[in-house]
């Protein structure tokens, strides 16, 4: 059997980007050595010890996440309200369109009333779906991927509502 | 309404945790004027009164390094290799400045509370 600080090595050090991953084992490894050494010395016995030591460090995937800085989020706070702002607007606006015009394409094609409505509101309902998925997924890559770090704090700068710092309201006064 | 109740224990520690928060960083920077590598530190925390979590001291070491507030260097010397970090000047000046702001806000804090200063 694996040992125990193998397995969980390998899960903490698993997402570490290849050029730091060595010097985290190896520091992990010698702080892991110290705490159960320290377990030991005042009468622990090695397995109880080598437990507890793990324990206490936590969900490895949780460590992994505070070394590579990752979030433990799928959409954070400075692009949420941006994000609840679009989703509302292309539902809002687009579901209702897709709901009306796929009615009047069936009820124009010669279907009855229920049957057009039917089509209509079952459209209506995968695009819908397929809006929120796309838009959520969009965002989630915004949130995540270090490339796109820029481009989210143009699109929220873009907005102009919804900093998380530098809010401005349009002042009346100032275009009078 | 929806009213949370907590235990007045547990409202203690959340808002502990919170204070204590802003703080590790600080800690972090001051204990390690003098070498240190990771386990040890935790220690030295623990002795002076702040106990921290292995697992937000470890990681935290790293990213400080990263922006330049400690140095580090490996030990190979003795038996079990060992890295050791250090407060830089820059670390150094920051740490200065941020227990100035500990002390103002903790006068202030007293103030508020009609108090005199401790």
């Amino acid at each position: 059997m694996i040992p125990l600080t193998e397995r969980y090595l390998a899960a903490a050090l698993r997402s570490n980007p290849d050029a730091q991953r060595a010097d985290v084992e190896r520091e992990l490894r010698s702080s892991l050595a110290d705490a159960v050494e320290d377990r030991v010395a005042a009468g622990e016995e090695r397995v109880s010890a080598e437990k507890a030591v793990l324990e206490g460090l936590g969900e490895p995937t949780r460590l992994a996440a505070g070394y590579t800085g990752r979030p433990l989020y799928l959409i954070g706070p400075d692009v949420f309200l941006v994000y609840r702002h679009i989703l509302a607007m292309l539902v809002g606006v687009i579901v209702p369109i897709v709901a009306v015009l796929l009615t009047a394409v069936e009820l124009a094609g010669g279907a009855g009333y229920l049957d057009g409505r039917t089509a209509g509101i079952g459209g209506a309902f995968s695009t819908g779906v397929h809006l929120a998925f796309w838009v959520t997924l969009t965002f989630v890559f915004l949130e995540r991927a270090e490339v796109a770090r820029e481009a989210r704090t143009e699109i929220v700068a873009a907005t102009g509502r919804w900093p998380s710092t530098g809010f401005r309201l349009s002042s009346p006064a100032a275009s009078a | 309404m929806i009213v949370t109740t907590m235990e007045p224990q547990e409202l203690l520690g959340s808002h502990r945790q919170e204070l204590r928060r802003g703080t590790v960083v600080l800690a972090c920077l001051l204990a390690l004027r003098e070498t240190g590598y990771g386990y040890g530190l935790l220690k030295t925390l623990e002795t002076a009164g702040i106990p921290s979590d292995a697992n937000t001291i470890y990681p935290l070491l790293r990213r400080l390094e990263e922006r330049g507030l400690l140095t580090s260097e490996w030990n190979t010397d003795e038996s079990r290799p060992r890295k050791f970090y250090r407060t830089s000047a820059t670390g150094s000046a920051l740490a200065a400045q941020l227990i100035t702001d500990m002390d103002d806000l903790s006068a202030s804090l007293h103030a508020l509370n009609g108090g005199t200063t401790r």
